[in-house]
């Protein structure tokens, strides 16, 4: 082991002082990473926080010198441990790279080499590093599988990559970070890829294994929960610009830059209330075409006229606290309250008198487990017989629940729990293996493709990635267009006006009409892509995970719009979505599966309060909260989702669950049934009173004094 | 910043939009050598092929005997042949042949192979194994042989070569197209043209086959050179061209016998391909590096 014995106590481990990287282009270079200063210590962690496009990846890149052209670090000082990252060779940065400094990178999936166990992957790592024999290396890789937690490590060690689920491959990847017992640990969105479940395993790995090994982490994420639970010390950065550091506690308790105020309000938290949340207008300025003076000046409340002209400010301390803002007026701002959340309407309530619009009855979905005819078919003994057996995924088992008008349901559940299988199958975009669909009390299988296709009027469906389900070749106008002419909406010059006024109502310009989808930026697609649905004057739109691809300042955009669109037209959401706090923001009722099948189903106050279904409450208790001061005791769970084609006996959490009561969980599988008279539906043995340890996930935890604001 | 263009007719005349995407493939063409240096070759030849007339000096049909074999000269810049005619003439007429063959067939298979190609990707299961596999089938044998024997079946004649050929060419296409129709099948406004009540013959050839055209471009120029060179084969053969037609194919399977005598007979028609050869090879790189939306991305 390399010895540093020369530290001095009070240096920064890590100091980065005016790092500028920017990208050669045609035009004029786009800077990146303008000017970025920080420092940390040994064993801190640091949470580098930002939208997309925000310079946090090319700054943690610039640290470790892994800037590719047409990149290029133009300035500043990077000292790692006094020395100048930056005046080393490319050679020395080698020995640095993986040994000091380490990262973790963001995808389980692609970061591991398919062909090399993870075992040979530990042990490059150690053996380019330290110098250790094959065996000696062997050891030390079992010994780090253990302490990230991957059991029977020494068995699993032969193991190749895809034999592992994605929780367990970021485990490895951690193991490989932490096995040269580097000073540094860049970590470059570790849990995004995740579910929430596991993302929370990782984060508590991640806290433990830094505590141990007192090594400094740079904790790159988009998501202020993550902030929360792990950090020290923030940075937020907008535009290429690090325009906010301060104390973890310090920047949620009074952000000093009017950004950071308004990323924290534009979450959808497990806890708040259902209102209007708070948005920054437009999106992230190109780095290309960035406004003169302030970068923020354009989307800030708080703008004055001198912000528009005095060029971009520095990053200067505010007063005595530790926090250092890039804002001109950050001494006379007092952003310690959440912006006042706009009023809205408070919880519709959602009249469930009459016959509801769409039903789904008992809807399976079943794939073949293998390519082609014969693809499925698995020998296996039986009783000692050898038998032909044809093995399906049930993606989708046994599934009901409606919607009535005017009503959003949610789904929500990890990957893979079959949420985009039901939307669909229930829309007949795959047809159900069993099961009904009635549309206004007409069941779909009744209907032949031509009427389906007429049907489509009624039912609409926007989907996760707006950059895929626009046509690249096609104008925005044609798009949108297209939807009304097929419906025989309207054609001609008077098709041209609705496009043009519709994408006005989804808060484009009119002319938007006229160019092509990539010309604009994620949330605008998105926004055309509401327009494409909203043109045929729908009575149902499937959501399918509309917002997770955008940032949260646009998410909150997109959000407001979906509302705003359904009390106006009265139309009914089928919202999915695997993030809870934005399912507990826009849905009236939520269904909660777990491997294909409804686990809990009821009304947002019914299904996020006691009594719970286990699964539920794991899966709410897990969710990180963008809130340090608030503490949930997490239920981890252990395992891994099983697998869909061989799903346990009874039920199917019964593997998993904390609270099993034994032989009934894996003989018998649980009804959905009413447990009160509202509706409240939940699939489990227990009573309702063992399912009811703690009260609620809804009770908001903020200080009594700023309700108070609110509510007046 | 964004300025508002309502169109005088309010039609949606595609303004500044369309104008950038050009402009930026342009760009993108002129910066890339390869595109340039085959765009130039295959301008020079067509240019020529259209004013071939005007070029020639000569009748290239007009025997002369009094200048048999001549080396090249002032008033004969590639030689004579044989019989006395001028093979300069010969060669820039013989491009009206090369290049009528090379895109005559290329059009036909990009036609035929296309559609197949964005049926088969798009529809997947059976009607894909069915169309490929008999692609495969045709694949499976080599680009001359299969067209001479559909030539021994057709007759020797020049349009029957471009039958053939566009037939050869077809699975070619087809692949390429498949592959890509195949990767946009999974997009999701495929699924959202679905979802919008689109019949399957709509979202083939409205929304999936315009994102197809970019690799079946490429591939397109590619198989032009190849077209040209089996011609040249055919003829040098005898199924394509018949005399006297200049096809250089066919000049150069005469030249052969005097290679020792008169190398020139041999050698221009030779270069000309080779120029052809190389002009559509090079624009068919380039316009793959200029299109590729990866290098799109770095930009």
């Amino acid at each position: 082991m390399t010895t540093h014995e020369s530290d001095p106590s009070n240096r920064p481990l890590l100091e980065v002082r005016d790092l500028k990287t920017q990208f050669r282009t045609d035009g004029p270079p786009v800077v990146a990473s303008n000017e970025v200063s920080f420092s940390l210590d040994r064993g801190e962690t640091m949470g580098l926080v930002g939208e997309s496009g925000a310079g946090k990846s090319v700054t943690a890149r610039s640290i470790m010198r892994l800037i590719d052209s047409p990149g290029e670090i133009v300035g500043g000082t990077v000292l790692f441990d006094g020395e100048d990252l930056l005046e080393k060779s490319e050679a020395e940065m080698r020995d640095i790279r993986g040994n000091r400094i380490a990262m973790i990178p963001q995808d389980p999936m692609s970061s591991l080499n398919p062909v090399m166990t993870v075992g040979e992957q530990i042990t490059e790592t150690i053996r380019r590093h330290q110098d250790v024999s094959a065996g000696e290396a062997r050891e030390l890789a079992i010994e780090s599988m253990d302490e990230v937690g991957i059991p029977d490590a020494e068995e699993r060690i032969d193991d190749y990559p895809h034999e592992f689920s994605g929780g367990m491959r970021q485990r490895v990847l951690v193991a490989i970070g932490f096995s040269c017992e580097p000073d540094l640990i860049m970590a470059d969105e570790p849990t995004t890829a995740l579910d929430v479940t596991t993302q929370a395993k990782i984060l508590d790995l991640l806290n433990e294994m830094q505590r141990r090994e007192g090594t400094a982490v740079l904790m790159i994420t988009h998501n202020l929960g993550v902030v929360a639970q792990t950090c020290d010390h923030v940075g937020v950065m907008y535009a290429g610009n690090l325009v906010e550091t301060a104390a973890l506690d310090e920047l949620f308790d009074r952000p000093r830059h009017p950004y950071t105020r308004a990323l924290i309000d534009s979450i959808p938290e497990v806890g708040a209330d259902y209102d209007e949340l708070p948005t920054l207008e437009g999106a992230m300025p190109d780095l290309g075409d960035l406004p003169t003076g302030c970068h923020f000046a354009p989307r800030c409340p708080h703008a004055t006229e001198v912000c528009t002209r005095d060029g971009n400010p520095p990053l200067e301390s505010v007063g005595d606290s530790s926090s250092r803002a890039a804002c001109l007026h950050a001494a006379d701002l007092d952003l310690s309250e959440p912006t006042a959340r706009e009023s809205g309407t408070g919880r519709r309530e959602t009249d469930r008198s009459g016959d509801p619009l769409f039903e789904v009855h008992n809807l399976k979905k079943y794939f073949s487990a293998g390519e082609g005819f014969l693809g499925n078919v698995r020998l296996t003994r039986e009783d000692g017989r050898p038998t032909l057996e044809r093995r399906y995924v049930k993606a989708v088992d046994d599934v009901s629940f409606d919607i009535y008008p005017g009503e959003t349901v949610g789904l929500v559940g990890e990957s893979g729990c079959g949420k985009s299988t039901v939307a669909r199958s229930a829309l007949r975009l795959l047809s159900p293996t069993d099961g009904e669909v009635y549309f206004e009390g007409t069941p779909l299988s009744e209907l032949g493709s031509r009427e389906i296709r007429s049907l489509r009027r009624e039912m609409q469906m926007i989907f996760q990635d707006p950059q895929s389900s626009l046509n690249p070749r096609k104008t925005v106008g044609q798009i949108v267009g297209r939807a009304m002419e097929k419906h025989g909406i309207a054609t001609g010059d008077e098709k041209r006006v609705r496009v043009r006024d519709l994408l006005e109502r989804v808060g484009l310009a009119r002319d938007a009409a006229s160019k092509y989808p990539h010309e604009f930026s994620g949330g605008q697609q998105q926004r055309v892509a509401i327009a494409h649905a909203l043109a045929v004057e729908p009575k149902l739109i499937v959501c399918d995970e509309p917002v997770s691809a955008l940032d949260v300042s646009v998410q909150a955009q997109i959000l407001n719009l979906l509302n705003e669109i359904q009390t106006e037209e009265d139309i009914s959401y089928l919202f999915i979505s695997h993030n809870i706090g934005v399912i507990r923001h826009i849905c009236d009722r939520v269904a909660v599966m777990y491997l294909g099948k409804i686990v809990e189903f009821g009304s947002i106050e019914d299904v996020f309060s006691a009594p719970f279904h286990p699964y539920t409450e794991s899966l709410l208790s897990a969710v990180p909260h963008a809130n340090p001061d608030r503490e949930t005791d997490r239920i981890l769970l252990e395992g891994s989702v099983p697998s869909p084609i061989d799903p346990p006996s009874g039920c199917p959490f019964q593997t998993r669950c904390p609270k099993k009561i034994g032989d009934v969980c894996e003989r018998e599988e649980p009804v959905l049934e009413s447990i009160d008279e509202g509706g409240h539906r939940i699939s489990c043995h227990l009573s309702t009173a063992e399912m009811s340890d703690r009260a609620s996930f809804i009770t908001p935890s903020e200080p009594p004094e700023s309700r108070t604001a609110d509510s007046d | 910043m964004t300025v508002e263009h309502e169109t005088r007719d309010g039609r949606f005349t595609l303004t500044q939009s369309q104008r950038e995407r050009i402009a930026r493939f342009v760009r993108k063409f002129r910066n890339n050598t390869k595109a340039m240096v085959g765009l130039s070759l295959v301008v020079l030849l067509v240019l020529v092929a259209i004013f071939a007339p005007l070029i020639a000096p000569y009748n290239y049909e007009e025997t002369n005997i009094q200048v048999r074999s001549q080396a090249p000269s002032a008033a004969h810049l590639f030689g004579t042949d044989d019989l006395g005619r001028d093979i300069f003439s010969r060669v820039v007429m013989g491009s009206r042949i090369s290049l009528y063959v090379g895109f005559g067939a290329i059009s036909g298979a990009i036609v035929i192979g296309a559609i197949i190609g964005v049926v088969a990707g798009y529809s997947g299961g059976l009607t894909d194994e069915i169309l490929m596999r008999v692609m495969d089938a045709a694949m499976a044998f080599p680009p001359v042989l299969l067209a001479l024997t559909l030539l021994v079946v057709l007759g020797p004649e020049l349009s029957n070569v471009v039958i053939a050929l566009a037939f050869v060419y077809t699975p070619y296409i087809a692949r390429v197209s498949r592959s890509a129709a195949l990767a946009e099948r999974n997009e999701a406004y495929v699924e959202a043209a679905v979802a919008r009540g689109e019949s399957d013959t709509r979202i083939i050839f409205s929304e999936v086959f315009p994102n197809t055209m970019a690799p079946m471009l490429v591939q397109g120029s590619l198989n032009v050179s190849f077209a040209i060179l089996a011609e040249a084969s055919l003829s040098f053969l005898g199924l394509g061209a018949q005399p006297p037609k200049p096809s250089w194919g066919l000049m150069i399977n005469t030249g052969r016998g005097f290679m020792e005598t008169a190398p020139w007979m041999l050698l221009f028609p030779a270069l000309a391909i080779g120029i052809a050869v190389v002009g559509f090879n090079m624009l068919g790189d380039g316009l793959r590096d200029v299109l590729d939306p990866k290098v799109e991305a770095i930009e």
